[in-house]
């Protein structure tokens, strides 16, 4: 880990949508060190998703500075841009049914020029990727035809493909079943191993707490608490984010949150 | 492997295409209903004149307007992520429309002022949808562009209706009608020519951006993510697409379906990658409107509107696709 440049840095950003009335980012600081797997965690609305789009370049914020790479986000061109992040949307619906191999191919984009087409070095990347998923039987599968694991894995393959040093997902395991939940988040520790910096939101403090290494505790577009796990998700601090009544216990070695019923 | 046959099986589309425009040349109605022989055609000074100055052009314009309205089907659907879109949509069509009986009523009946009229309010239907759509304050903007497509249409087609109940029911009407109906028994080489340009063009960029248009058909952020500028990428193709409708409207008139029902046959058979799905559209469009324009023409002995034929095979294709395996 290498402490002294960091991949992604926010400085004191705020951000209101156009037209909004209210500040939907606040004073948001925090940097992403190389190799790392970092949760944003927070209730639903506390901004997790538009702290994704700032970081993509989608919006500038309204006060502040985002830099990827030790460049300010706006000194990238669009490409170049998109060499350095790639995002793994919470949804993606696919309207036309693409094989695969052509929908992971996408993710070779940001390495062709304007008007090239794929080559067979960018075939054999997006090959690579879903071998480096262990999803290789799929590639000539309908993308429409997949179950909701292989779906969402799909999705990372088409990111991983993009081969960028950083790598957001947006709620990569909100509607997997446990068995899947695990293959992203044994993935995303495969990945961060071979140097990739991981950012994904979440709303549960358990995923958080298998894979990560640094904890973003975001509540009504502002960070409460950031740092290392063990630090940062306690009984007292998911308790504040949450505003509801829970509690982190001890077992074997790690720690489970339970929501609190006691009062009742 | 089925599918790598059909791909093998779509390179035929070329030469299939070729020959049948070829073989078009000889069939028609001269001198009698079927085949004109090649020997008639070098010894009979009038059949060599038709050949060369009636169905040349004539077939060149069907293969034209199918692979136009084909490849901007394909690339609205695409933009709009949403396979029943149609080239006409956008208030194209009936702008066209407007603006043909527009002119046969007070600019002129030429052939080559209809459609510069329809060509000009084909372009403002594009225009003033996209404007609308911009001054709405709701949904997204594919939901904006289709109500405001939706609004532009449904005024032009008011006016259309204006128009018809104000025309002369001996001449005008008569003349307005058959152009909504859709037909190239007009072409000559004189207004051929002057649409090639813009439907050259608007082609060209299709066919070279068709790895573009795989891009933005991904949701929005995605598209973003992977470095695509969507707003000003989707304009220039958008305007593209119509350019390329609006050249063969305003010569064909409304032939309907072919940009609805030829995106979903070639998605069928080459997938939906536009690398495939969009040459494999151009070449099944140009074949589909000209085997239909050859019937038109040769059926009986007046002409049988074009569009009511496209638009036949096209809706009894589309309910055979949908019958037998959803749409694509």
């Amino acid at each position: 880990m290498n402490d002294h440049h960091p991949i992604l840095s926010l400085h004191n950003v705020w951000f209101t949508y156009p037209n909004g009335l209210r500040d939907v980012l606040q004073d948001i600081s925090l940097e992403l060190h190389p190799g790392t797997i970092n949760a944003v965690l927070g209730p639903n609305g506390a901004g997790k998703s538009t702290l994704l789009h700032l970081i993509l370049g989608l919006y500038p914020p309204r006060r502040g500075e985002i830099r990827i790479g030790g460049r300010p986000l706006t000194a990238h061109s669009r490409q170049s841009l998109s060499r350095q992040v790639a995002l793994v949307p919470q949804r993606e619906h696919i309207p036309f049914e693409f094989r695969v191999l052509e929908y992971v191919l996408l993710g070779r984009t940001p390495h062709l020029d304007f008007l090239q087409m794929p080559g067979p070095e960018d075939v054999r990347a997006a090959r690579q990727a879903l071998e480096h998923l262990g999803i290789a039987e799929l590639a000539d599968r309908r993308v429409s035809a997949l179950s909701g694991g292989e779906h969402q894995m799909v999705l990372i393959a088409r990111a991983v493909a993009q081969e960028t040093p950083l790598l957001l997902l947006d709620e990569p395991t909100a509607h997997l079943d446990l068995a899947n939940k695990r293959r992203i988040l044994v993935l995303l520790r495969d990945l961060a191993r071979r140097g990739t910096t991981v950012l994904f939101t979440t709303h549960d403090p358990e995923t958080a707490l298998t894979v990560a290494d640094i904890c973003i505790l975001m509540r009504d577009g502002r960070i409460l608490h950031q740092g290392p796990i063990a630090e940062v998700l306690t009984t007292e601090k998911l308790t504040q984010t949450y505003e509801t009544p829970l509690r982190v216990l001890p077992v074997d070695g790690t720690r489970v949150v339970l929501l609190d019923f006691a009062p009742y | 492997m089925i599918r790598r046959l059909n791909r093998t099986g779509f390179y035929l589309l070329l030469p299939v295409l070729i020959v049948t425009a070829a073989l078009s040349l000889f069939f028609g109605r001269y001198p009698q209903p079927g085949w004109l022989s090649p020997d008639r055609l070098r010894a009979d000074p009038l059949a060599a004149q038709l050949v060369w100055n009636l169905r040349l052009p004539r077939v060149t314009a069907a293969i034209l307007a199918g692979a136009a309205l084909s490849a901007s089907g394909l690339t609205l659907q695409m933009l709009f992520r949403n396979p029943l879109v149609e080239p006409g949509f956008l208030g194209v069509s009936q702008g066209a429309a407007f603006g043909a009986a527009f002119s046969i009523l007070y600019l002129g009946r030429s052939t080559l002022t209809v459609q510069a009229s329809a060509a000009v309010f084909a372009l403002l239907g594009l225009w003033l949808t996209y404007s609308l759509a911009g001054r709405f304050r709701y949904g997204g903007w594919i939901l904006r562009m289709v109500l405001a497509g939706i609004a532009v249409s449904a005024l032009f087609s008011a006016g259309v209706g204006m128009l018809k109940y104000l025309a002369d029911p001996l001449t005008q009407l008569p003349e307005i009608t058959f152009w909504l109906l859709g037909g190239l028994w007009s072409t000559r080489w004189q207004n051929l020519l002057p649409i090639l340009p813009l439907t050259f063009l608007s082609l060209t960029v299709l066919f070279l951006a068709r790895w573009r248009l795989n891009v933005l058909s991904l949701a929005e952020e995605t598209a973003f993510s992977l470095g695509a500028t969507p707003g000003r990428e989707r304009m220039a193709l958008l305007i593209a697409a119509v350019g390329a409708t609006a050249a063969v409207v305003s010569l064909a008139g409304t032939v309907g379906w072919v940009g609805l029902i030829i995106p979903h046959l070639a998605r069928r058979f080459v997938g939906a990658d536009a690398r495939q799905a969009l040459p494999a559209s151009l070449l099944l469009g140009g074949l589909f409107v000209l085997l239909c324009d050859n019937l038109a023409r040769t059926v009986s002995a007046g002409e049988v509107p074009l569009g009511i034929l496209t638009s036949l095979a096209g809706a009894v294709a589309f309910l055979i696709i949908l019958t037998r395996s959803g749409v694509k």
